[in-house]
């Protein structure tokens, strides 16, 4: 099993290529999920407090 | 058609593709990593370095097709002002940015031990880097114009303009002698690269692709959120003052 993780002299670059790819890919969902359950809560908080006012005649 | 341009629709229909997005997005890249790292053969001359590019060519591909997808969004935007078309080049700014960076890294890490150097201001590597400040100048664009029809308005103009680069990204290699190799796939004959790295590299591209539509499904709910709480505010707002 080792050897397949094992890439030659080359084992650290290929690792650090993919794995830093997969920590900025992981970064960007988070940030993408954490916006849309920021406005969904910032939304519902503000139609709870009976926020969402008919404009005056 | 122009019935799921209605923001509200239009919410609805990515809260349900977003789960399917995921799910494809996620087998792809993981059956992509799985040939591609372990399974695919090393290659005669790069040996296994050459793993790199599974993860650098269709970074570096996207990092091409969101600005293009950008560019788009915000001319459609400009010529028929709807407002999908300024939320979708919004959401595609940062995922763009993401996969230009991933792109820029990985080439980095592959160019030491292959061109015993980390960076060269060679056509290739510094069109792509500006392509990195390009989407960085349209992020820092839309976060300094406080009014979001004129900031839509004016980060759809830096966007057409910027997309002058992707042709000089795509054809620096030819027009200009650099340390890059050439295109291997995308050529007038046949791909120059065998199918037993051609299928990873292939299924890591579509893997990609699926991640920025799910992604680009997030942003643009997260988006349209925002824009409704940014209306809700302003009423109430409006209403306090009469």
């Amino acid at each position: 099993m080792t050897e397949y993780f094992l890439m030659g002299s080359h084992t650290a670059y290929i690792w650090a290529a993919w794995g830093i790819a997969g920590v900025l890919m992981l970064a960007i969902w988070s940030a993408s999920a954490a916006l849309l359950r920021r406005q969904a809560a910032l939304l519902e908080a503000l139609e709870a407090a009976g926020q969402t006012v008919t404009p005056k005649s | 058609m122009w019935r799921f341009a209605n923001p509200a629709i239009f919410y609805d229909l990515a809260a349900k593709a977003s789960p399917w997005a995921a799910g494809i997005s996620l087998l792809l890249l993981g059956l992509g990593a799985y040939l591609g790292l372990f399974l695919s053969p090393p290659d005669y001359y790069q040996g296994e370095i050459m793993r790199i590019m599974y993860v650098h060519v269709p970074a570096a591909w996207m990092a091409m097709f969101c600005y293009g997808a950008m560019a788009i969004s915000s001319g459609s935007g400009l010529i028929w002002n709807h407002p999908l078309a300024y939320v979708a080049a919004k959401a595609t700014a940062p995922i763009g940015l993401v996969f230009t960076a991933i792109a820029l890294v990985t080439g980095s890490i592959w160019g030491k031990p292959t061109w015993g150097t980390w960076w060269s201001w060679d056509a290739r590597m510094t069109s792509v880097l500006i392509l990195l400040f390009m989407y960085l100048g349209y992020i820092a664009l839309w976060n300094a114009i406080e009014e979001p029809v004129r900031a839509a308005k004016t980060t759809a103009i830096l966007a057409l303009v910027g997309a002058v680069n992707l042709p000089i990204i795509k054809f620096s290699v030819d027009w200009w002698n650099t340390l890059h190799q050439p295109a291997s796939l995308m050529r007038a004959d046949a791909p120059a690269i065998h199918a037993s790295m051609l299928v990873p590299l292939l299924l890591m591209a579509l893997g990609f692709t699926a991640f920025y539509v799910w992604l680009l499904l997030l942003r643009m709910r997260g988006e349209i959120l925002a824009r409704r709480v940014r209306g809700l505010r302003l009423a109430r707002v409006q209403a306090g003052q009469n």
